[in-house]
């Protein structure tokens, strides 16, 4: 099995998508390791916390060339593997490929694109397609993101979630009677955790997103001492210099897509925490040799209309 | 800063209100085109940085000539002058204006700083007025042009202006050291600068050209011959050439019939000798060519004479570390399967020409392409389709032909696949016609026996055309389920054994995992009521077929599937793969949820309940979740009906037993079963609450790591009083620190509205049905089901695919509206917010095509256009901030479609959290 994984996970990192049946049944292994994950996993440091990565497939490789390789560095990826970059399969067959080789040294979180809806609008749905010929893929993929664990706690001091806080939520327990297995809802907290912004406001405000809400200063501070932690480490929102501190680096934005779609200019960043959870940013930049657009091998060349 | 000089240059001749008050006597015109003329004939060709090199006279043309107005107080249009408008970078201010030289003395007229109000501009009339309420003047303003397109230009660099105004905030512009802003007339009393040096500014003289153009006495600076040292030149013109003159480019080369040969021939010669940089510029050339945008240059150049020489000049792109070789790609491993002969020449090359777009729009340059040529592809792509598919349905013969092959050819041949796949393109390819046609494509296909071939292909086929022949079955069952649903029906009377239905349940329940997935889909839309026009649910034809012809293979899957539980190793003939209960299981809930009647009888009659629970006991943890969903959904509905049943019947305990092996483990099981017991006492589900507290209390110890069960117990203790928090479904109740107030009164009446549309949609019970159970329901729980709020069924975690939507018509998220310096407005994605100008719906026919070729498409970030790279760099450096904290991704919920509403409804939907008083109180 792991002689097979690693197959895969050679195969992957040289850009190449996976057959078909080899998805499937990756995405087996994967889904019966993932039921076994809490919606708050529990990680210890040392750790590797990165951002969206969006399909940024060979961004992706250079943030392994600057955080080190999977199972050299412990990862924590707070979701949005997929959608506008050229590379959603690739990338996210990659990350899951890992995860399911090294359970305890990758771990996985939601972001609010591993959902059906949002990848059939934003690139990965048409990906699949035209990579594969058939859904099947994204079906496979999408079974997947169901299972995928909400959050995780780094020795018990610093959360992490793809978006941000609830008003729903005011302690870490309560996210554990969160029935994740389904489709990201429109409401509620599991989609708050996944959609919420860190914004400068009072208490709670309306999310421009439509989705989730904002929250303020007080309400990160009164959750931080609620829940006895350090500090929220999320991601959800690029930022040009790949981290933000905000309120009192009580909480931080991560992003880890440089010069996401291609065109933003940004850098990228992780954030690596030791033993003692020190913090250190790697700033990198978008990868210099990108075989860009190339064409994919799988594209389905028969025609008839 | 505002001033209004010169005011009676024209003598202020009291007019009356002006529209068509703007009547140029001949001689004007002809002594701005003579300006116009003059000053282009002097103006470089290549303009990147005109900066201000060129005299105040490129300002002086017909199109930009406005007669200005000012309201007096006696309801009259003072007549202010004449002159020409045009956008200018004020230093003092920092600002950028709108000014009106006088065409006379070369004095300002009117000095105006944009406002950044919205609406504050508006246009009126033959759209050839702008007009505004001056407040620092105090007094109306109106702007009377010549030309509509001058105004058009104008009101476009206004709005730009605007934009850019309120994505920077103001005066952002002033303050940048690296503004490249250079003095175009210091000598006049204000310092006017050029807005965009860097496109040949709003007015210099790469513009006047660009009016001149749009005057009747164009003349054409020619292009730099097609030659080795051209190159270069020829390359800066497409590249940074100013906007307008970058414009005219297509039409240049399409005017000449030998351009574009000769420049070819150019390219091949540099292949031969491996002149590496100079086929680094021919890349770079075409590429600015396809940026440009233009559909008609696009066709010219995926002609077959042409196509392989443009593919191949993209080739070499620098930045490539190995060169892909697109003409081989295109010439050897794309192949045209023509499996019905199509005689009209002109189609098959509208065909190949579709395929030769989607190549390049994916394949080549899809990072280098900007939004709008993106869209343009994309827009191209969708009418030629159109075009393609309603040509065929056309020709007399054509469907016929294809039947008749179809039905001649032997299935699982080569030939029968093909056609097979062929039938799945166009079935494709038609959903994206407007309605009538769409109607008529399918009918036609119907009246050929449509139905019949894919039921063969559903009895005979392999996996492939299995999964076309779901394809086709969607395209149909989006088009209009009633025509399939009444051939079903016919068929199942005819022939009542390996008919279509009775495939599409063996196919879900023995198939692939991909085949299983996609029937599913399907199964959900045939049983899906609010699909069922206008008959009851419980009198549906097809629907009683399926109950009672199919619904026991189904049960019988699933009994079956218990097989596996704990003799893993014996060999049991056939297995259910857990992969395939889960998604059995997730069918069942569908019917628990949308069926009440039927289904309620049907698991009462076949203790359905318990086969699933049985399941309970299967190794794959996942199988096991899905069986305590299965248990959530019959819960969800809140029916006395149900949870007497499930307490007769136990259902509680397996669930109950797997949750205490699973221990404090806290793993998807865990959860589920806490979300479970969670909702029952949300929900105050007085004869479940008891159950569990009475039978389950002794274990309720172990579960010390949430408050789930105490406060369960704690519900049950309070002898079941009013308790229900009395929210809307979708409202939360505030956590620690946050008050209430902080939802403000919309909100919750949104969430209100919200929560009622939901009740009535979930309540998929008609009143025939509750009469029916009337009888079981004794008043009392009645009572209790009154008061609670309606709350929705859990979600099917595959609903999100259920109707496979071409992707842009059914989002519901909206995500990312912006992507970094790019913001709001700016850069827009074609594909994301605003969808191509051809949305699915949009074009039906080739006049729409016709039009798109006429008429420029609509380029996606105007402001970015006007935008200097000095701004550009200041926006940056706003947006730097900015962004992280704006980065408005996504969701206006009202984009939702009708259909996905049902989608919303999920556990946690209703999430609400622990409130300590309102508990103990």
């Amino acid at each position: 099995m792991s002689h097979e994984l690693d197959g895969w996970i050679a195969q992957l990192r040289r850009c190449e998508p996976l057959d078909e049946d080899d998805v499937r049944r990756l995405c087996q292994m994967a889904i019966e390791i993932m039921v076994e994950e809490s919606n708050v996993q529990m990680i210890d440091s040392p750790v590797t916390i990165c951002g969206d990565i969006h399909g940024q497939f060979y961004d992706l490789l250079e943030l392994f060339k600057v955080g080190g390789d999977c199972p050299d560095t412990n990862y924590l990826f707070m979701g949005d593997f997929v959608d506008r970059g050229f590379y959603s399969v690739e990338t996210f067959l990659l990350l899951l490929a890992l995860k399911v080789r090294y359970p305890d040294r990758m771990y996985l979180i939601r972001g609010n694109h591993e959902c059906r809806q949002i990848t059939q609008v934003y690139g990965f749905y048409d990906e699949c397609l035209r990579k594969y010929g058939s859904v099947n893929v994204w079906r496979y993929c999408t079974d997947v993101f169901d299972y995928i664990s909400l959050s995780a706690l780094i020795d018990n001091k610093i959360f992490c979630v793809h978006g941000g806080l609830s008003p729903s939520i005011t302690t870490i327990d309560q996210i554990r009677t969160i029935d994740r297995k389904q489709e990201v809802p429109h409401e509620g907290a599991m989609c708050d955790l996944l959609w919420s912004d860190p914004e400068d406001v009072a208490g709670w405000g309306l999310s421009p997103r439509g989705a989730g809400y904002l929250f303020g200063d007080d309400v990160c501070t009164s959750f931080t001492q609620t829940n006895g932690i350090d500090m929220i480490a999320r991601a959800h929102q690029l930022v040009m210099e790949g981290y933000k501190w905000m309120f009192n680096k009580r909480l931080v934005t991560v992003w880890s897509a440089p010069n996401y779609c291609y065109r933003c200019g940004n850098v990228a960043s992780i954030l690596e925490l030791d033993e003692n959870l020190a913090h250190d940013f790697k700033v990198f930049e978008a990868a210099p040799q990108e075989a860009r657009g190339a064409p994919s091998k799988r594209v389905a060349p028969d025609y008839f209309l | 800063m505002e001033s209004v000089q010169g005011g009676d240059a024209d003598g202020a001749d009291e007019t009356t209100v002006p529209e068509n008050g703007f009547e140029f006597s001949v001689e004007d015109v002809a002594r701005a085109n003579a300006n116009a003329v003059g000053d282009a004939s002097t103006s470089p060709t290549v303009a990147p940085n005109l900066g201000g090199a060129t005299g105040d006279d490129g300002k002086m043309n017909a199109m930009a000539r406005v007669k200005l107005y000012r309201l007096n107080d006696r309801g009259h249009w003072d007549d202010k002058g004449t002159g020409f408008a045009s956008c200018e970078y004020l230093e003092q201010s920092s600002s950028i204006g709108l000014v009106v030289m006088s065409e006379q003395n070369q004095e300002p007229l009117l000095v105006h700083r944009i406002s950044q109000e919205r609406n504050f501009y508006s246009r009126q009339e033959c759209e050839t007025i702008i007009s505004w309420l001056d407040p620092e003047l105090g007094a109306d303003i109106a702007l009377s042009f010549q030309e509509g397109v001058g105004c058009n230009f104008i009101w476009e660099q206004i709005n730009s202006v605007q934009r850019s105004y309120s994505q920077q905030g103001a005066g952002a512009l002033g303050d940048n050291d690296d503004s490249k802003l250079m003095a175009m007339d210091t000598g006049s009393e204000f310092q006017v600068f050029q807005f965009e040096p860097e496109r040949g500014g709003f007015l210099g003289g790469g513009d006047a050209q660009v009016y001149m153009r749009m005057g009747r006495n164009a003349q054409i600076e020619p292009l730099p011959e097609p030659e080795l040292g051209n190159l270069e030149k020829l390359l800066i013109l497409i590249t940074s050439g100013s906007h307008f003159a970058r414009e005219r480019i297509p039409l240049q080369i399409m005017s000449s019939q030998d351009y574009l040969p000769r420049l070819f021939e150019l390219f091949r010669q540099c292949e031969d000798v491996d002149d590496i940089e100079s086929l680094h510029l021919f890349y770079a050339i075409f590429r600015g060519l396809v940026n440009l945008n233009d559909p008609n240059l696009y066709e010219i150049l995926l002609r077959e004479q042409n196509v392989f020489d443009f593919v191949g000049t993209l080739e070499y792109d620098p930045e490539q570390l190995e060169r892909v070789h697109h003409r081989q790609f295109l010439k050897e491993n794309v192949v045209f399967k023509e499996v019905v002969p199509i005689n009209n020449k002109l189609i098959r090359e509208k065909i190949h020409q579709t395929c030769r777009l989607g190549y390049l729009k994916d394949a080549i340059l899809p990072r280098v392409l900007d939004d709008a040529a993106f869209s343009t592809l994309t827009t191209m792509m969708m009418c030629n389709n159109v075009e393609v598919v309603q040509a065929l349905h056309d020709e007399p013969e054509f469907f016929a032909e294809l039947f008749k092959r179809l039905n001649e050819s032997k299935p699982g041949e080569e030939d029968w696949n093909d056609l097979v796949g062929f039938l799945q393109e166009l079935c494709t390819l038609a959903r994206h016609l407007q309605n009538q046609p769409r109607l008529q494509v399918f009918a036609t296909l119907e009246k050929h026996g449509l139905y019949d071939v894919l039921t063969d292909i559903l009895v005979h086929g392999d996996e492939y055309s299995q999964l076309k022949a779901a394809d086709v079955l969607m395209s149909s069952l989006q088009n209009d389920p009633l025509v399939l649903r009444k051939f079903m029906v016919e068929q199942d009377a005819q022939k009542p054994e390996q008919n279509m239905f009775s495939q599409l349940v063996r196919m879900f329940l023995t198939g692939t995992d991909g085949i299983q997935a996609t029937y599913l889909e399907i199964l959900l839309f045939l049983t899906d009521p609010e699909t069922m026009e206008g008959t009851q649910p419980e009198k549906d034809k097809l629907l009683e077929i399926f109950y009672d012809k199919h619904m026991e293979s189904i049960v019988a899957r699933i009994t079956l599937g218990k097989v596996d539980i704990g003799d893993k190793d014996s060999e049991v003939g056939e297995r259910v793969p857990a992969w395939s209960l889960t998604k059995i299981i997730d069918l069942m809930i569908f019917l628990v949820q949308n069926h009440a009647y039927r289904i309620k009888y049907f698991m009462l009659r076949n203790h359905v309940l318990q086969h699933v629970l049985q399941l309970t006991e299967r190794r794959e943890k996942y199988v096991v979740v899905s069986a305590v969903r299965f248990l959530r959904a019959c819960v969800s509905l809140k029916d006395e009906f149900y949870n007497r049943y499930l307490i007769k019947s136990n259902a509680f305990e397996p669930v109950m037993q797997v949750f205490k092996r699973n221990g404090d483990r806290y793993n998807l099981l865990n959860s589920v079963v806490l979300e479970l017991v969670d909702f029952i006492r949300r929900e105050n589900i007085r004869g479940l609450i008891h159950h569990l507290v009475e039978k389950y209390e002794s274990w309720f110890e172990e579960v010390y790591y949430v408050d789930t069960f105490r406060l369960l117990k704690l519900r049950y203790q309070q002898g079941m009083g009013p308790a229900t928090i009395d929210l809307p479904a979708g409202m939360m109740l505030p956590g620690v620190g946050v008050s209430p107030r902080a939802y403000g009164r919309e909100e919750i009446a949104a969430a209100q509205a919200l929560s009622e549309q939901r009740a009535r949609r979930d309540s998929s019970m008609s009143k025939d049905e509750e009469d029916y159970f009337e009888s079981d329901d004794d008043p009392a729980s009645d009572a209790v089901v009154e008061q609670m709020p309606h709350h929705s069924p859990p979600v099917l975690h595959f609903q999100g695919s259920r109707f496979v939507p071409p992707p842009l018509q059914h989002s519901v998220f909206t995500d990312e509206v912006d992507t970094g310096p790019t913001h709001g407005e700016l850069g827009k994605r074609g594909r994301s917010m605003s969808p191509p100008p051809c949305g699915t719906d949009f074009l039906a026919s080739g006049e729409a095509c016709e039009q798109l070729k006429r008429s420029k498409p609509v380029i996606a970030s105007p402001a970015e256009e006007s935008l200097t790279a000095a701004q550009r760099n200041a926006f940056k450096a706003q947006t730097t901030q900015n962004v992280a904290e704006e980065n408005s991704e996504e969701t206006p919920e009202e984009k939702q479609p009708e259909t996905d509403v049902k989608q919303t409804a999920n556990p946690t939907s209703s999430w609400v959290t622990v409130d300590e008083s309102s508990e103990k109180s």
